[in-house]
C-alpha cells in the first residue's frame, strides 16, 4: 500500500517536472577539479548568487543545472579550497569547468571570507551521514602512526566502536555486517588486516570517505545499517608524484602521474607491515619461524575520451600472512576491481556503467602428520549496474539505474594436507545468489526552504542451484534434505524499499531535517566473535534464512554559529530490525553444513540521540560528540525469549577529536574516546560435574563491563617549505592510550592455584601506552 | 583420527581461540599487551540447584551416581553435598537399581550391576520431596584392535594411539578415558578426549591419539597405560563439548556464554548417561 502511494507520488513529481521546463532554460553544466592535481572535488558547492539557489557536485565531480537564461555570478566553493567566482552570460547551453588551489598553508592566518558557503550542511536534505575530511583524519592520532579511516569514523555520533583490536563498527544499533563498505564501488567483505588491528584502507590512496547511517539514498541498498563509500584518488593529472611514508610497523609508497596530459592519469599506492622482520631478534626460539605480515596495493587509471566520455579502472588487492611453526599457515585477504564508465547523454543526464569484481577468501593449513589438512573458503561476486542522473531544472534532480549481482559463497572446503593426512576430504556446499535492484529517486528544492528526497528501491534475491537445502520443522529439527540442479532458481525474496528525506531551513543557519528509510539485507555474517574475525563467512538468505529488513526514522535539528565556523547538530533515531540472527546456545558455528538449523531468528530494536559539535575551518579544528543510545534484540529460544541488550549496546558513548595548527609547520592533535562498556553474561553461580567447575548464569548480557576511555596525542613537524624544493617532509609522533588505561581486551575465570575452589577473574589488555614515529614525504 | 583436531564442534573454537592467542602473542612482541587479575563484582546469591553427575557403563561393577548443589561463584570451598536422597536407576528391561549413599554426594549400585547395549536407563532422585528424571539408552562400542605409543618431541611426553574399526553408519560418538598403572589419569571431564564419527565414518582409525594434547599425564617407561573406548549418546557429547566451552569461558570473546542443557528434568544440572565401554592395554617399553 506505501509503495503504491510512494510510487504514484514519484510519478506525480516526474510529470511536474516535464511541465517546468521551457525554452527560456539553457543548462549549465561542467566538473569542478584541485587546481594542483586535477583530481575530481567530490561535493563542492556550486551556488547562482542571483537565483540565490545552486547544487553540488557528484562523485565524478560533475555538475549541471537547468536555470533560465540570463547574466550571472557564480560561486564555486569546497572546504579547503579558495572559493572561486566567475560571471557568466548564459544564452544557451553552456560548459563551465573550474579549477580550485588549497588553501595556502597560511589559511589560519587569513579570515575566513564571507563569500564561501560552507552552509551546505544546513539546506542539503540530506541527514545522519558525514565525510570524513581526509586532511583532518590524516592529523589525528593514529594507532602506530598508520592512519585509518576505519578508527576515524567510530569518533562520529553513532557510529561505536568493536574495541581495540577491531575494525568492526556498529551503526546505530545495526551489528558490524550491517555495514555496507564499498570501495570504488566494489563491496569489501572483510575490511581488517591483522585480525583487525588495522582497516584494508590505505590512507595515502583515499580520496573521499563518506558515510550514511540513515536517510539512505536509493542508490544504495543491501546492508541494514549504514554505507561506507570510500573513493580512491584518480592519480595526479598534471605532474608525477611520488609520496609515502615509514612507519614503526608500516611503510607506504604511492605513485601518481598523467599517462598523456590532462587526459589520462594513475596512481598505484602500496603498503607492507615489518613486524615479522624483527621475530628472527625475538629472545623465545620458538617464535623466530613465524610470519605475520600483511601488504596491500591500490591502483586506479582514468582516461578521458572526451568532454561526455571518461573511462576509469581501479583495483584493491591485499593480503594478510600469518604462520606459526609450519604448524600452522593462515593466510587472508580481499581483491576488488571495478571498471566505470561515465557518459554525458547531454547536458541533463549523466550516467555510469559499472562493472564490479569483489573477492575475499581465507585459508588455513594445519600439518600434524595423520592430521594435516588445509582448509579453505570464499566468497566472491561479479556485478553490473547502470546509473542515471536526470537534472531537468534547478528544483529536481532525479536519479535512476539498476544494479545486477551474482553471488558465490563456498562456505568452507577441507582436503588432507601430506601423504600421511588420513583427513576425508569434506565440504560445505557452495551456494549462489543472484540480487537484482531497481531505484528512482527525486531531490527537489519546492521553496528556498523546503527541499524532499523521495525514492523508491526495489530489491529481488533469487537463490540458485546446485545446492543442498535442508529441511527443518517448527523445532528446527532436520525432516529432510532437497537437492537442486544446477542454475535452478529455487528460492525467492523480495521487497520495496521506500526512501524519504526532508530539509527545512528555518533561517540561513538553522533548518529542521527529517527522514525515513526501509533497507533490506540478503546477505548475514558469522560472528564466532563478538567483535569480528577473518574465519567469519558470509551466508545468503535461503528458504530458511529470511531477509533481514528493517526501518528507521530519524529526525534532526542543524544550526550553525559564527559565520558557519561551528557546526552543530542533534539527531535522535528509533530503528527496528526483522529477522535478526542469532546462533542458538553452545552453536556449530564453523564447518557445520546443518547451520541453518542452529539459527534462531528474532527481533531488534534501537534508538538513541546524537549531539555533534565541529568545527572544520581555521587552525583550530576538530569535533566532540556524544551519543546516548539503547539496542535491544529479542530471539526465540535466547534467554527463554525475554529481550535483552545487544552486545554493541553502548548507551553512553563520546569522542573528541582535536587539531590545533600551532604554525605552519607545527600541528598537534589530541582524540579522546569514552564509552560504556560492553553486555556480558557474568555468571551468578558455579556447580561442579566432572571434577570440573561450571559457571551458572541468569540472563543474557545481564552485567556489563567497566566502561572504556582512551586518550591519543600526536605532534607533526612539518619541513620548511622552500619555493625551489620539491621535497615535502613531515615527522609525526605518536602516543597511543596516552594515560595507560588498562582497557579489557577479553576476561578469564580460572581455577586459583592455592585453593582449586577458588576462582579468580582475569583480564587481557592489549595496550599500555604505545608511542610511534612516522616520516611521511612528497615530491 | 581426524578428531586430534575435528575434535569436532568444539574444535573451530579451539582453532579461533588459538588463532587469537597467536595473533596476540606475535602483537605482543611489538605492543604490550597484558594479563592481570581484577575484581569483577557478581550478583553474588546463587539460587540452590541439584546437580547430577552419573553414568552407567556395560562393566559388571558399582556405577556412581553424584548429588550437589549449585554455590555462588566466588566461594572458596568445593559446592555442598546432597545427602539423603533416595536414587534407583530402572531400565526398560524390568530391572530397578537401588543406589546405596557411600559417602556425603556419592551414590552407588551393587558391584553386580552392568548395563546392556540397546537398552534405556532412567535415573531417578527423590530429594526434599521433589522427583527428578533423566533416561539415556547405551549405544554400541566397537573394540580397539590395538594401542601404540610415540613420543613427541616438540611436546616432551608420550602419545598413546589408538587403531580399530570404526562401524559403518553415523551417529556413533565416543569418549576415552586413559589409565596408568591401573589409576585413571583423567580424572577431569576437560581431560577427556571425545569425538564423533561426522568425519570417518566406517574409517579405519589409523592410530587416532586419544590422550588429549593438552594434558600431559607424564607416562614412563614401564608405565602399564589401559585405554578405555566409551560409546557415549549425542546428547552427552554435545555435553561434554558444551563443558569445555563453559569451563574456558570469557576466554578471547568467544561465542556468548550459556547455561549447559541438563537431561535431568524439574529443573536440574548435570548429565546421566549410559556408556558400553571397551578397554586395551599396552605397556610403554
Amino acid at each position: 500500500m506505501n509503495t503504491i502511494k510512494t510510487l504514484t507520488l514519484i510519478t506525480f513529481f516526474c510529470l511536474t517536472t516535464g511541465i517546468a521546463s521551457a525554452k527560456d532554460y539553457a543548462s549549465l553544466k561542467g566538473q569542478l577539479r584541485d587546481a594542483q592535481t586535477g583530481e575530481d572535488l567530490i561535493g563542492a558547492t556550486v551556488f547562482i548568487n542571483e537565483l540565490n539557489t545552486g547544487t553540488t557536485t557528484n562523485e565524478y565531480g560533475f555538475y549541471s543545472l537547468r536555470i533560465p537564461k540570463g547574466a550571472y555570478t557564480i560561486t564555486f566553493s569546497y572546504i579547503g579550497y579558495e572559493s572561486h567566482t566567475k560571471t557568466i552570460k548564459l544564452h544557451s547551453n553552456k560548459v563551465l569547468n573550474t579549477e580550485l588551489g588549497t588553501s595556502s598553508k597560511l589559511l589560519g592566518e587569513v579570515v575566513i571570507s564571507g563569500e564561501e558557503r560552507p552552509d551546505q550542511n544546513i539546506k542539503d536534505v540530506r541527514m545522519s551521514s558525514d565525510n570524513l575530511r581526509m586532511d583532518l583524519v590524516k592529523s589525528l592520532p593514529a594507532f602506530l602512526g598508520e592512519t585509518d579511516v576505519m578508527k576515524s569514523l567510530v569518533l562520529l555520533p553513532g557510529v561505536s566502536s568493536g574495541g581495540d583490536g577491531s575494525t568492526g563498527f556498529f551503526v546505530r544499533g545495526g551489528n558490524i555486517d550491517q555495514n555496507l563498505i564499498l570501495l570504488d564501488e566494489a563491496p569489501v567483505y572483510n575490511a581488517s588486516h591483522l585480525m583487525g588491528f588495522f582497516s584494508v584502507f590505505n590512507a595515502d590512496a583515499l580520496k573521499d570517505v563518506q558515510i550514511y547511517k540513515g536517510g539512505m539514498p536509493a542508490n544504495y541498498g543491501g546492508r541494514l545499517s549504514s554505507v561506507v563509500d570510500i573513493r580512491m584518488k584518480e592519480g595526479n593529472s598534471r605532474d608525477y608524484a611520488l609520496g609515502g611514508g615509514v612507519g614503526s610497523i608500516a611503510s607506504r609508497l604511492t605513485f601518481e602521474g598523467p599517462i598523456q596530459k590532462e587526459v589520462s592519469s594513475f596512481m598505484l599506492s602500496g603498503r607492507r607491515t615489518y613486524a615479522d622482520l624483527f621475530l628472527p631478534l625475538a629472545s623465545d626460539s620458538s617464535l623466530r619461524d613465524n610470519k605475520l605480515y600483511f601488504y596491500d596495493l591500490n591502483t586506479k587509471a582514468n582516461y578521458r575520451f572526451s568532454d561526455n566520455n571518461r573511462l576509469f579502472i581501479s583495483g584493491y588487492f591485499g593480503r594478510d600472512v600469518l604462520k606459526f611453526n609450519d604448524e600452522f599457515s593462515m593466510g587472508w585477504g580481499n581483491n576488488t576491481a571495478t571498471m566505470r564508465w561515465n557518459h554525458i547523454f547531454n547536458s541533463k543526464i549523466f550516467s555510469n556503467f559499472t562493472l564490479i569484481y569483489s573477492h575475499y577468501d581465507y585459508l588455513m593449513g594445519f600439518d600434524y602428520g595423520v592430521n594435516g589438512f588445509n582448509w579453505t573458503s570464499d566468497i566472491h561476486n561479479y556485478s553490473i549496474k547502470a546509473d542515471f542522473t536526470w537534472y531537468p531544472n534547478t528544483e529536481h534532480t532525479v536519479k535512476f539505474g539498476l544494479q545486477s549481482i551474482y553471488h558465490s559463497f563456498n562456505p568452507a572446503n577441507i582436503t588432507g594436507q601430506g601423504d600421511q593426512s588420513a583427513v576425508n576430504d569434506f565440504s560445505i556446499p557452495g551456494s549462489n545468489a543472484l540480487e537484482q535492484a531497481l531505484y528512482i529517486s527525486n531531490e527537489q528544492r519546492i521553496t528556498h526552504r523546503l527541499a524532499l528526497e523521495y525514492g523508491l528501491r526495489y530489491s529481488l534475491f533469487s537463490s540458485l542451484g546446485k545446492n543442498k537445502v535442508y529441511q527443518l520443522d517448527d523445532d528446527y529439527n532436520i525432516t529432510g534434505v532437497k537437492e537442486y540442479d544446477h542454475g535452478e532458481i529455487y528460492h525467492h525474496d523480495h521487497g520495496a524499499e521506500p526512501r524519504f528525506s526532508l530539509a527545512y531551513t528555518l533561517s540561513a543557519n538553522q533548518s529542521v531535517k527529517a527522514s525515513y528509510n526501509r533497507t533490506r539485507q540478503y546477505l548475514q555474517q558469522t560472528n564466532v566473535t563478538a567483535t569480528g574475525t577473518p574465519l567469519d563467512i558470509w551466508f545468503p538468505a535461503s528458504p530458511n534464512v529470511k531477509a533481514q529488513t528493517a526501518n528507521q526514522w530519524a529526525i534532526g535539528y542543524f544550526r550553525h554559529f559564527m559565520n558557519h565556523t561551528w557546526e552543530t547538530s542533534l539527531e535522535t533515531y528509533y530503528k527496528n530490525m526483522n529477522h535478526q540472527l542469532d546462533f542458538k546456545d553452545h552453536a556449530e558455528i564453523l564447518l557445520n553444513p546443518k547451520m541453518e538449523a542452529d539459527l534462531r531468528a528474532g527481533k531488534a530494536w534501537s534508538y538513541g540521540a546524537e549531539f555533534l559539535i565541529q568545527k572544520t575551518q581555521g587552525p583550530f579544528k576538530g569535533w566532540f560528540s556524544y551519543t546516548w543510545s539503547r539496542t535491544w534484540q529479542q530471539i526465540e529460544e535466547i534467554n527463554h525469549g525475554e529481550k535483552y541488550p545487544a552486545a554493541f549496546d553502548r548507551p553512553h558513548d563520546l569522542s573528541v577529536a582535536l587539531s590545533y595548527d600551532i604554525s605552519t609547520r607545527i600541528n598537534i592533535a589530541a582524540n579522546w574516546v569514552y564509552h560504556s562498556g560492553k553486555p556480558v553474561t557474568l555468571p551468578i553461580g558455579r556447580y561442579e560435574y566432572g571434577n570440573v567447575v561450571i559457571p551458572f548464569y541468569a540472563d543474557r548480557n545481564d552485567s556489563r563491563l567497566p566502561d572504556y576511555h582512551r586518550l591519543d596525542l600526536s605532534l607533526t613537524i612539518h619541513s620548511q617549505k622552500k619555493p625551489d624544493r620539491r621535497w615535502e617532509g613531515s615527522w609525526n609522533f605518536s602516543v597511543y592510550n596516552a594515560y595507560h588505561q588498562k582497557n579489557i581486551f577479553s576476561y578469564t575465570f580460572r581455577q586459583n592455584e592455592d585453593n582449586v575452589h577458588q576462582t579468580d577473574a582475569y583480564k587481557l589488555y592489549l595496550f599500555g601506552i604505545l608511542p610511534s614515529v612516522t616520516y611521511n614525504f612528497k615530491f | 583420527m581426524v578428531y586430534n583436531i575435528f575434535r569436532q564442534k568444539q574444535l573451530p573454537m579451539k582453532f579461533t581461540e588459538s588463532i587469537f592467542k597467536l595473533a596476540v602473542v606475535a602483537l605482543s612482541l611489538i605492543l604490550l599487551s597484558c594479563e592481570e587479575k581484577f575484581d569483577i563484582p557478581l550478583q553474588q546469591s546463587a539460587p540452590q540447584i541439584l546437580v547430577v553427575d552419573g553414568m552407567i557403563t556395560s562393566d559388571t561393577t558399582q556405577h556412581e551416581v553424584f548429588l550437589s548443589y549449585t554455590g555462588n561463584f566466588y566461594m572458596e570451598e568445593e559446592t555442598p553435598r546432597v545427602s539423603g536422597a533416595e536414587v534407583k536407576i530402572v531400565d526398560d528391561l524390568g530391572n530397578t537399581f537401588i543406589l546405596q549413599e557411600s559417602q556425603p554426594g556419592k551414590y552407588i549400585t551393587d558391584s553386580t550391576v552392568y548395563g546392556v547395549i540397546g537398552a534405556t536407563y532412567t535415573l531417578q532422585v527423590k530429594n526434599k520431596g521433589s522427583l527428578y528424571e533423566a533416561s539415556s539408552t547405551m549405544k554400541r562400542v566397537p573394540a580397539i584392535d590395538s594401542l601404540d605409543y610415540r613420543w613427541d618431541n616438540q611436546l616432551g611426553y608420550y602419545r598413546i594411539l589408538l587403531y580399530g574399526n570404526e562401524p559403518k553408519g553415523k551417529g556413533d560418538n565416543y569418549m576415552w578415558h586413559l589409565y596408568k598403572n591401573s589409576q585413571r589419569v583423567t580424572d577431569q571431564v576437560s581431560k577427556v578426549q571425545v569425538a564423533n564419527d561426522e568425519f570417518i565414518d566406517g574409517n579405519y582409525i589409523n592410530g587416532f591419539k586419544v590422550d588429549w594434547w593438552d594434558n600431559a599425564f607424564d607416562f614412563q617407561i614401564g608405565d602399564t597405560i589401559t585405554v578405555a573406548q566409551h560409546s557415549i549418546t549425542t546428547e552427552a557429547f554435545d555435553y561434554f563439548l558444551a563443558v569445555l566451552a563453559e569451563h574456558n569461558n570469557g576466554e578471547a570473546n568467544l561465542n556468548p556464554p550459556a547455561n549447559i542443557t541438563s537431561n535431568v528434568n524439574n529443573g536440574a544440572l548435570g548429565l546421566f548417561h549410559a556408556s558400553a565401554v571397551k578397554y586395551a592395554t599396552i605397556i610403554i617399553e
